[in-house]
């Protein structure tokens, strides 16, 4: 038998059945939990009809679903280039749509750059097999450069018209200018975590009327918390916007890419250094992967997966350029 | 059932349930704390009829007792140790999961732990073929991951596809869903009888409640903790959960001052005592400080019927955890 403590109610409702002796669901409910029982319709029905209506549908089960459909799902998910072949090898295709990933890393090993480059990826035309979205682009330490977008849209474009001309593809599937690429990314500036939060929900409203969006850039999650001195309350919220962005992902097929910044933590005596937000973050995000700046020459890039459920530990190289992410 | 009906017995109409009501007798138990004479002036039946609904209440609602004989002959044809496919680990639990427990695998992020589960289930639904039951609340399982490690395990497409069909993943968004999922895997399981329970991981359904004042969270935790008991005992299954471990020590959090639940200095089990003794066994996992990147040590650290503190290397591959 099931406490009806145990059912996502308001105090409210909860006392009042309490009261009339209704303690477990099979009071509530019968027929297995399909119908609500006329005498706890009689209990609450001073309430709001909308407590009725919720309590219908209170008890659905997730339905369980084999290993195999799921796997005739996962295939048809489609990715967000980045520009960089080798890159693209490492994020196994790129940047899955429908998922949450998190980029990590230290001040200047690129995680705006690339960014900037998956808002432009995401609108490259399908003919060259990439997703023609829209992107939206939640900027909380204004780390956004309109200029070095404009630079890295002009060299994405004419690298597609490139490669429309040798695979002699149509060439009206591409805008007439790269400009029109500027005006497919929505930025939204944040200043502190509760617009940040306010924010989360307004993205639910655009995604759902504009089915257009097909990815959501957060950069960067760590940085409206940095001054909240309650750890819990902050991984409380944190853990908050990733289950909601989560559900916008896997409902409207979305690519949500959330940065995060390094943070020094002591250990034993010794200050290391590790991504930001902390351990349930940590956990609860399904891939993790590690920005840094080589040290050398050429001033290369390297990306590596820190954590991830399907993908083997790698890491690649790349280059920042005027052209935005390449190849070494 | 816990409040008054007419099912009981037919003497119990709805009038009298009414009665009954007004005087704030509601439940079953209020039914029996109150005094029968009292009972005979509020429903206006005789003594005898009270004393036979007492009984019948009884009857209905009470705990079942049960001879020693039948329980232990019930165990020896239920009960069943399932190996998990990975022979130093099998080794290790002295043959595999024994069913009616709950297990945890622990450690900190990115160790392998869903990698662990992911091997398993694989290993249980192709190797032994039995259906499993995952519930994913991180929205991390990976089918093409499962695909991976049964191709490497040399399986045919034919054998896969069946495994495959055989994981039955249940995607949970917050601890009320996992409660319900949980009050209805009784008549799923009747359905499809299946042994093994993977739930990873907990510790995700259990964010929500970090930082509340009141102890809602705990008490949720308690419950989903008791049903499943529930139904691994009934059921003789098993429970593979997944709970996050952590090395951070928080000036706020008291456990990490007492030593005595940290294993490698400061790596300890997140989630809190309560949440301590709900696993009967508890597995760690933890990269050894010295060794090569790919190791990693598992370690018996709870358990009500093995031998504590036994470990052994594994490591991650295409096919999976593997010695």
């Amino acid at each position: 038998m099931r406490p009806i403590q145990t059912l996502p109610l308001p105090g409210n409702v909860i006392s009042k059945l309490l009261g009339g002796g209704f303690l477990f669901c099979e009071d509530v409910f019968e027929d297995g939990g399909k119908k609500i029982r006329s005498e706890a319709k009689e209990r609450l029905h001073n309430l709001p009809t909308e407590v009725l209506t919720n309590l219908e549908s209170i008890l659905d089960c997730p339905k369980p679903r084999t290993a195999m459909h799921l796997y005739n799902e996962e295939i048809k998910l489609e990715q967000i280039v980045t520009f960089s072949q080798s890159v693209d090898k490492l994020l196994d295709e790129g940047i899955t749509l429908g998922e949450i990933t998190d980029l990590s890393g230290a001040s200047g090993s690129g995680k705006t750059q690339l960014c900037l480059q998956l808002c432009i990826s995401v609108q490259v035309p399908r003919i060259l097999g990439c997703v023609q979205g829209e992107a939206i682009y939640v900027d909380t330490n204004s780390g956004f450069s309109a200029p070095r977008l404009e630079e890295i849209a002009k060299a994405s474009y004419s690298k597609c018209v490139n490669a429309i001309r040798v695979q002699k593809l149509d060439m009206e599937q591409l805008p007439v200018d790269h400009r029109a690429w500027l005006e497919g990314i929505r930025h939204i500036e944040v200043q502190s975590w509760e617009q940040l939060l306010a924010t989360i929900y307004m993205i639910n409203g655009i995604v759902k009327s504009n089915s257009k969006v097909k990815l959501i850039v957060i950069d960067s999650l760590n940085f409206p918390f940095i001054n909240m001195e309650n750890t819990l309350s902050r991984t409380e919220l944190v853990c908050r916007i990733v289950k909601q962005l989560q559900t916008l992902a896997e409902n409207f097929n979305v690519a949500v890419v959330l940065v995060n910044q390094l943070t020094t933590r002591i250990v034993k005596q010794e200050a290391i250094l590790q991504p930001a937000l902390g351990d349930y973050y940590g956990h609860i995000i399904p891939k993790r992967f590690i920005l840094a700046c080589e040290a050398n020459t050429q001033q290369t890039h390297s990306i590596a997966v820190y954590k991830s459920s399907s993908l083997p530990t790698s890491s690649v190289e790349f280059m920042i350029t005027g052209n935005g992410i390449e190849d070494v | 059932m816990a409040r008054l009906i007419p099912e009981i017995n037919s003497n119990l109409n709805l009038n009298i349930i009414k009665q009954l009501e007004l005087k704030n007798i509601n439940t079953v138990l209020d039914f029996l704390e109150e005094d029968p004479d009292r009972l005979c002036t509020i429903t206006g039946l005789v003594y005898k009829n009270i004393i036979e609904i007492r009984r019948q209440i009884l009857a209905k609602f009470s705990a079942k007792s049960k001879n020693g004989l039948e329980c232990y002959s019930k165990m020896l044809i239920m009960t069943a140790k399932i190996n998990t496919g990975i022979k130093k680990l099998d080794d290790l639990l002295e043959g595999g999961l024994l069913t009616g427990n709950i297990y945890e695998i622990c450690g900190l992020t990115g160790i392998g732990k869903t990698q662990l589960c992911f091997t398993i289930a694989s290993h249980v639904t192709s190797n032994l073929k039995q259906p499993v039951y995952y519930v994913d609340t991180k929205h991390d399982f990976s089918s093409q991951r499962i695909l991976e490690i049964m191709r490497t395990n040399h399986l045919n497409d034919m054998e896969i596809q069946t495994a495959m069909e055989n994981i039955k993943v249940i995607r949970v968004k917050d601890i009320y869903e996992m409660t319900t999922f949980l009050h209805s895997l009784g008549s799923m399981l009747e359905n499809m009888p299946c042994r093994l329970i993977i739930v990873d991981s907990i510790t995700a359904l259990f964010t929500p409640f970090l930082n509340e004042q009141r102890n809602d969270g705990l008490g949720l935790m308690n419950h989903v903790a008791a049903t499943m008991k529930n139904i691994s005992m009934t059921y003789q299954t098993v429970f593979v959960t997944v709970n996050l471990a952590t090395s951070f020590i928080d000036n706020d959090d008291m456990d990490a001052q007492t030593a005595d639940v940290c294993w490698y200095g400061d790596i300890r089990p997140k989630m809190g005592k309560a949440w301590m003794h709900m696993p009967s066994n508890r597995l760690l996992m933890h990269r050894p400080p010295n060794g090569p990147d790919d190791q990693i040590d598992v370690t018996l650290i709870k358990s009500t019927d093995l031998p504590l503190t036994k470990k052994c290397l594994l490591k991650i591959t295409s096919g999976g955890m593997e010695c």
